[in-house]
């Protein structure tokens, strides 16, 4: 077992005496995590600083994704010792979360095709006993069986890939993929199909179903009703295994255009859905969890274009937004009575709109623009460096117009924000640069199946419409239009849509009699229990 | 639209109206304020109350008799106390005594018939009963619309999209985007795109075709509609609090709703009947028989309690225990359980309080003037031992009803009891030469606030989320790791913010008329009982909390300031007591403030356990030392409070510096960050002598009160109409949360999912929920919270006390009705006696001489026999 291997048995080690049910144990997983991650994190340094300390640099990238997985979990899992002191089931639940994230771990470092399939599946079923484990009573079972049904088809994909690549390929190593895939695309199925595309086909699907896209996603709204750090361990690192299945597996994905076309076309049709969505829904988690799958989309629209150094900055910093998102997400009523508090409201149409728009744009133009030509300068030939830059310049525009708008800062204020948004951009794109750099040796080349960047542009297009729809509304050009007109019918239905995306399945417990009759009185007394026993 | 149709909507809108009589307006979380959630049924019995709760919204009023029986058990609640319960059951039933017979046989079936378990509501809507019959899931599928529909139009600003057409109200809004959503088709499999289109303008005439269509008929039509507010409380109770409100889009009359639940749910029945073979008119929704057998038969209770007596009595008649038992109704029992468990504490609050208590510090070094909120009851009495302080308590608002407007600019706040409407627009302006600093302080906050909504507006698009993931990801990753791994390093950069902040920041408040205030102060000092004898500092201390990542942050604050932080208020009346116009003003009505007392305004933060004094500047410099004094003993008994607070708030085994309750307050995993007022039971009114020398803890409502000075009862008119109603409230609020965690309370705080940016939700669908989160009642599965209702304790002469309820509707309903029980006494040389539900006052007696026949009990010398101890 390679070092690696055991810094992700860790906390698997720790949960299973948790389990056994040693004295003394309360608190073993964060800690056993935490030292894990920092056992992984000075690996990541002393790669970056060119130490071969047993570090393969085809095994960068397993290194860096160890060290994101093991963090977030440490974090989380001493987040919830003192977050569910009052829950029944937390030894239960420190347990299951430190399995699920040695599972997650060894995805991360799985050497070959065999251990990869093997972490995947217990991954898959760590996920769903940490969802119906999580609290007593019924609430969560039904979450819990929709997690099973996306699992059962993705692990389903996943094994049935697994095993055609044994057999035409024997058990190959992740780090020498490339020959496989030629093996499995020289045997020919039928219809021009070769061995290749089956396996990728399944692989996407598998993919899909982990990283929630449609249509098999609806699950990851439903495991809102487990404990908020379940939802931050599932947003912010189980989600994320399909983007690694991708990249890890390379070319046995990238090689099939009919594969990646599939990629491209679920993710493009999640991306649309949960992102309108998650703008209409009104509470928190939910509106997270929309997110999630809209980034998700995004980052396999990135690996269908071949840009796997772009998916995996995306991966790695998505998952630690996430989860301090999730963590924090009880300050939204005092955030929103501070901004009450402290933000004199300001009239819509008081002017300034084309003032405000024209900094935002122009700034984002020249900082972010300037900052990828001067770290990248072969920039325009990378269709995936350019998409990001792309989106890259929607947010600095976003920023600086929204931040115009509600702070609404004099001249001073202004140019602060406009250093600070160039500042930013440079910092971005330093940073992608040399995290992509860092990793590129252990990621896969770009391959013939890879989806051309120009289909990326009409979805960068409409984006970009709808913000600035939301720019002129915001500045009283653009009113609601009457449910009267066709316009407004239409509008209608889509915002009817939206706000039902996730919502409709009978599986969701919500607090009917039914419901809560399952769940048990809190006030129960432990004589009680005792006497009907 | 004729006059029949005109009439026929009026009467069901006030149909709908008393229908509501089972919910209270809900208080949003911004500033979230303790309700008693029966209230809206004041006007009867509590047992009634609890049994229409029960019967409508299928909650529990009571603790299980299971946890009384416990407590019976380990002695929380001694016999003598259930045998007292049970006398005075007795006595009010007029039962014969039978030698005693009667109560022993009472006492084993309280303690040994079957239990009373919850059983399902009586009244049922009709898909209920469908989903019964059927087996299928409409009734919660209609939920799921309702929430869904009322989360999007009551959102204030979590969505980027809002509900299209919310200025037209909710039912119109609605009415549009339902004939075009198809969603019920998934969901329930009922198509209702075109019944929608169908559905009248009106919202009450929709209603009366639906409850046509339903089945229901002009009888039973109140009832339905309230049944149909119980199931799902929440989203209705927040339409009658915004329907209060002035803002059109939130001005949404309940009958909307009511007419949103009957058409998805006479769709939903409908297609599932179709789809069973069957027709609506199948489906019985007044079958009521299957709630009395769950309840235990005559014959069997008496077989156990013949089993359980003693052998002598025994060979009683088994006729004659049955005859006994039918004159208690097992659910009544509860009722006495009830009963007995509040007799401890107000046996011992009434005993402790007995005699001539402290004197009054005859030359203090500073007075203090708390609010009224159980939690300064400990600091009170921790104060008063460091030195000679004079301590009073006033609800914390100070009589100001302020509109506050801080000087950042923002919404004003209400800074007041929501009972009364804020009647002062009062605002802070930089001091003088302060402008420049305070500018940049201001700047701070607004750059702070700004940055928070600027990354809300940026992360909820669908152009610019993608890169700011990218890019936040690194700044909050290690942020989290921080929040949650340095707890300590984390509080002390905010502190040292707010510290910065507060350094530049000096205001002074502005905008009150001299007569107002001098009318204003002239009333204050005399409600509080400070109107000769002022020591040279008085301290005027309100109050507020500190959490973090906690949606009931303002739970916590200060009730009486309607769920904020009481500064403000404390620094207007400490303004305006130092103003030398108003104290010329006063003397005139005989109220003369020595030149040389200073009233300081101050806040106690409850959660960290500091006293802040606030506008140190107006401080003269010959006083500094005597402050500095003061404010050292301050500390001294914050500390002394925060050690009392750590043996409840630190679980076994945890550290018990005085650094980890502090850290609570900046934990962003912390749900419980203090205890808040779990625990309340009492509320005194009078001198402070009385209770001087009792350890209270953090249970007692401590309001000031002089009788003497009382003649026509007017102070004490407001102090019983007012704070004493607001304690009640925080009382039943906490009561109803603790007996029903999941149906008046909001439920563990783990799985709370903030919605509209203002209230909860549970998971990721599904009602708004009302009342206290489980963390704040009970510890580790177990109730901390003891729910007892309110013990009013006043000293005053009964005759005023009956005067001044004689003329309020209100405490009739709340004395009366067994809402609030009071005691009294004329002064500390009388006994203290109760006043009955028949508006009788008694003696009052402790159990162990309460449970004795009421002829024995005349022959007690009541003073010497009860055994008061001190």
């Amino acid at each position: 077992m390679s070092a690696l291997a055991i810094t992700a048995s860790l906390p698997a080690i720790a949960a299973a005496l948790v389990l056994i049910g040693a004295r003394g144990t309360e608190r073993l997983c964060s800690r056993v995590t935490l030292a894990a991650a920092t056992l992984a994190i000075a690996g990541v340094v002393a790669s970056a600083f060119g130490a071969q300390i047993a570090i393969d640099q085809n095994d960068r990238l397993s290194i860096v994704l160890l060290a994101v997985v093991l963090s977030i979990s440490a974090v989380v899992l001493s987040f919830a010792e003192r977050y569910m002191a009052d829950e029944p089931n937390r030894r239960i639940f420190q347990a299951n979360a430190a399995l699920l994230t040695s599972a997650a771990a060894w995805i991360a470092v799985a050497p070959n095709v065999a251990t990869f399939a093997v972490a995947w599946l217990l991954c898959g079923v760590a996920l769903f006993s940490t969802v119906r484990s999580s609290r007593e009573g019924g609430a969560t079972r039904p979450a819990a069986q929709m997690a099973r049904t996306a699992e059962l088809t993705g692990s389903g994909a996943m094994l049935a890939a697994t095993a055609l690549t044994l057999v035409v390929a024997g058990n190959a190593a992740l780090t020498e993929i490339g020959a496989a895939a030629s093996e499995l695309s020289a045997s020919e199925l039928a219809l021009g199909f070769s061995a290749l595309d089956l396996t990728a086909l399944l692989l996407v699907v598998a993919t899909a179903a982990r990283c929630a896209q449609l249509p098999l996603g609806g699950w990851l709204q439903a495991s809102l009703t487990a404990p908020t750090p379940v939802s931050a361990l599932m947003h912010a690192g189980v989600v994320n295994a399909g983007g690694v299945l991708i990249v890890r597996w390379g070319p046995l994905v990238t090689e099939s255009t009919v594969a990646m076309s599939l990629l491209f076309a679920v993710a493009v049709t999640t991306l649309i859905a949960t992102t309108t969505a998650m703008m209409a829904r009104p509470d928190v988690k939910g509106s997270l969890a929309l997110s999630t799958r809209a980034q998700m989309a995004f980052m396999l629209i990135q690996c269908s274009m071949g840009a796997f150094g772009a998916a995996m900055f995306h991966l790695v910093a998505h998952g630690m937004y996430k989860a301090s998102k999730f963590l924090g997400s009880g300050e939204a009523v005092v955030a929103s009575k501070i901004a009450h508090r402290d933000l004199p409201s300001h009239a819509a149409d008081e002017g300034g709109a084309l003032r405000r728009a024209v900094i935002a744009a122009g700034t984002a133009t020249v900082s972010v623009v300037g900052a990828a030509l001067t770290i990248e300068p072969e920039i325009f030939s990378q269709p995936g460096d350019l998409t990001l830059m792309a989106f890259a310049w929607a947010t600095a525009a976003q920023a600086l117009w929204w931040w115009q708008s509600i702070r609404r800062p004099a001249l001073g204020g202004t140019l602060a924000a406009i250093a600070a948004v160039t500042t930013a951009s440079f910092a971005y794109f330093a940073g992608y640069s040399l995290f992509a750099g860092f990793l590129a040796p252990a990621l896969p080349v770009a391959a013939s199946g890879v989806v051309s960047g120009w289909a990326v542009v009409p979805v960068f297009v409409a984006a970009v419409a709808v913000t600035f729809a939301r720019w002129t509304a915001e500045s009283g050009g653009l009113h609601e239009p009457s449910a009267k007109s066709v316009a407004g019918r239409i509008y209608r239905s889509a915002y009817a849509r939206a706000i039902a995306v996730g919502q409709s399945s009978h599986q969701f417990a919500s607090r009917g009699l039914g419901s809560r009759g399952s769940v048990p009185s809190i006030h129960s007394n432990p004589k009680e229990a005792l006497n009907e026993s | 639209m004729s006059r029949d149709r005109s009439d026929a909507t009026d009467q069901l809108r006030s149909q709908v109206a008393s229908a509501a009589d089972i919910l209270q307006p809900y208080f949003p979380l911004d500033s979230f304020v303790a309700v008693n959630p029966l209230f809206g049924m004041v006007d009867r019995p509590f047992e009634q109350a609890v049994e229409t709760a029960r019967a409508f919204m299928s909650a529990n009023g009571y603790l299980p008799e299971a946890d009384f029986r416990a407590m019976h058990a380990d002695g929380r609640i001694a016999d003598d106390e259930l045998l007292a319960s049970i006398a005075e059951f007795i006595e009010q039933s007029a039962l014969p005594a039978h030698d005693g017979l009667t109560a022993q046989v009472l006492r084993a079936d309280m303690l040994y018939a079957p239990e009373a378990r919850r059983a399902p509501a009586p009244v049922l809507t009709i898909a209920e009963e469908v989903d019964s019959s059927l087996g299928t899931d409409t009734a919660s599928a209609v939920d799921r619309q309702l929430s869904k529909w009322c989360s999007a139009y009551f959102d204030t600003g979590e969505s980027t999209w809002p509900m299209p057409g919310r200025t037209g109200g909710l039912y119109a809004a609605w009415r549009d985007l339902a004939m075009r959503d198809a969603s019920p088709k998934r969901d329930a499999a009922a198509d209702t795109r075109k019944a929608a289109r169908r559905l009248p303008r009106d919202p009450a005439e929709a209603v009366l075709v639906l409850l046509a269509a339903l089945g229901v008929d002009e009888n039973g039509r109140e009832a339905y509609i309230r049944r149909t507010l119980g199931r799902q409380p929440g989203w209705p109770s927040l339409i009658l609090h915004t329907a209060e409100g002035t803002s059109p889009i939130a001005r949404v009359d309940l009958v909307e709703y009511v007419a949103m639940a009957l058409f998805y749910e006479y769709e939903f029945c409908q297609s599932a009947a179709q789809r069973a073979g069957m027709e609506l008119a199948d489906f019985d929704h007044s079958s009521s028989a299957l709630v009395e057998a769950a309840l235990g038969e005559l014959g069997e209770r008496a077989e156990i309690v013949v089993g359980k007596l003693r052998d002598a009595d025994a060979e009683a008649d088994v006729d004659l225990i049955s005859e006994i038992l039918a004159a208690l109704a097992p659910r009544e029992r509860a009722g006495i359980w009830l009963s007995a468990y509040e007799r401890g504490y107000r046996d011992q609050l009434l005993a402790w309080t007995t005699g001539e208590g402290r004197p009054r510090e005859a030359a203090p070094d500073a007075q203090a003037v708390f609010c009224i909120d159980a939690r300064s009851a400990s600091l009170r009495a921790s104060l008063e031992s460091t030195g000679a302080y004079e301590t009073f308590g006033f609800a914390g608002f100070f009589a100001l009803p302020l509109r506050w407007h801080s000087v950042a600019g923002g919404d004003a706040d209400a800074s007041c009891p929501v009972l009364l409407d804020p009647s002062h627009d009062v605002g802070e302006r930089f001091r003088e030469g302060r402008e420049t600093d305070g500018m940049q302080a201001i700047a701070m906050r607004r750059n702070g606030a700004a940055a928070g909504e600027t990354l809300h507006a940026v992360s909820d698009d669908t152009s610019s989320k993608f890169a700011l993931a990218e890019s936040a990801g690194w700044f909050t990753g290690p942020t989290a790791a921080l929040r949650t791994l340095v707890v300590g390093g984390w509080a002390s950069m905010k502190l040292a913010r707010e510290r910065r902040i507060q350094e530049l920041l000096s205001t002074e408040p502005v905008g009150i008329e001299l007569e107002e205030r001098v009318d204003w102060a002239r009333g204050a000092l005399e409600a509080i009982g400070l109107i000769e004898g002022f020591a040279p500092i008085v301290l005027l201390c309100g109050h507020g909390s500190t959490s973090e990542n906690n949606p009931y942050a303002s739970s916590l604050d200060c009730g009486a300031c309607g769920g904020h932080h009481g500064g403000p208020n404390a620094r207007v009346a400490a303004a305006i007591l130092n103003d030398g116009a108003v104290r010329e003003s006063l003397v005139k009505v005989g109220i003369e403030i020595p030149e040389r007392t200073l009233f300081l305004a101050g806040e106690h933060d409850t959660t960290l356990d500091k006293v802040a004094i606030l506008d140190r500047e107006t401080i003269p410099s010959e006083m500094w030392s005597a402050v500095e004094r003061f404010e050292a003993d301050l500390a001294a008994a914050c500390l002394r409070r925060a050690e009392l607070r750590a043996d409840d708030l630190v679980e076994p085994g945890g550290s018990r510096e005085n650094g980890s309750l502090f850290k609570r307050g900046f934990d962003w995993a912390q749900t419980r960050p203090e205890w808040g007022l779990a625990r309340n039971a009492a509320f005194v009114v009078g001198p402070r002598g009385m209770t001087a020398e009792v350890d209270l803890g953090d249970r007692v409502f401590l309001h000031s009160y002089d009788a003497e000075r009382d003649g026509d009862g007017d102070v004490l008119e407001t102090i019983l109409t007012a704070p004493m109603v607001v304690a009640h409230w925080i009382n039943m609020q906490y009561y109803c949360s603790t007996v029903d965690p999941e149906v008046f309370g909001s439920g563990t705080k783990v799985v709370h999912n903030v919605v509209g940016r203002r209230a909860v939700i549970a998971g990721p669908n599904g009602d708004l929920r009302l009342g206290l989160p489980a963390q704040a009642t009970h510890r580790d599965g177990v109730a901390f919270h003891e729910p007892m209702r309110l013990l009013t304790a006043v000293q005053a002469p009964l005759e005023l006390i009956d005067a001044v309820i004689e003329r309020n509707e209100i405490l009739q309903q709340l004395f009366d009705g067994g809402w609030i029980q009071l005691a009294a006494r004329g002064d500390a040389a009388d006994n203290w006696q109760i006043r009955g539900r028949d508006g009788q006052w008694r003696i009052w007696l402790p159990a162990a001489l309460a449970k004795l026949p009421a002829e024995d009990r005349a022959l007690i010398d009541v003073r010497a026999e009860s055994g008061v101890t001190r």
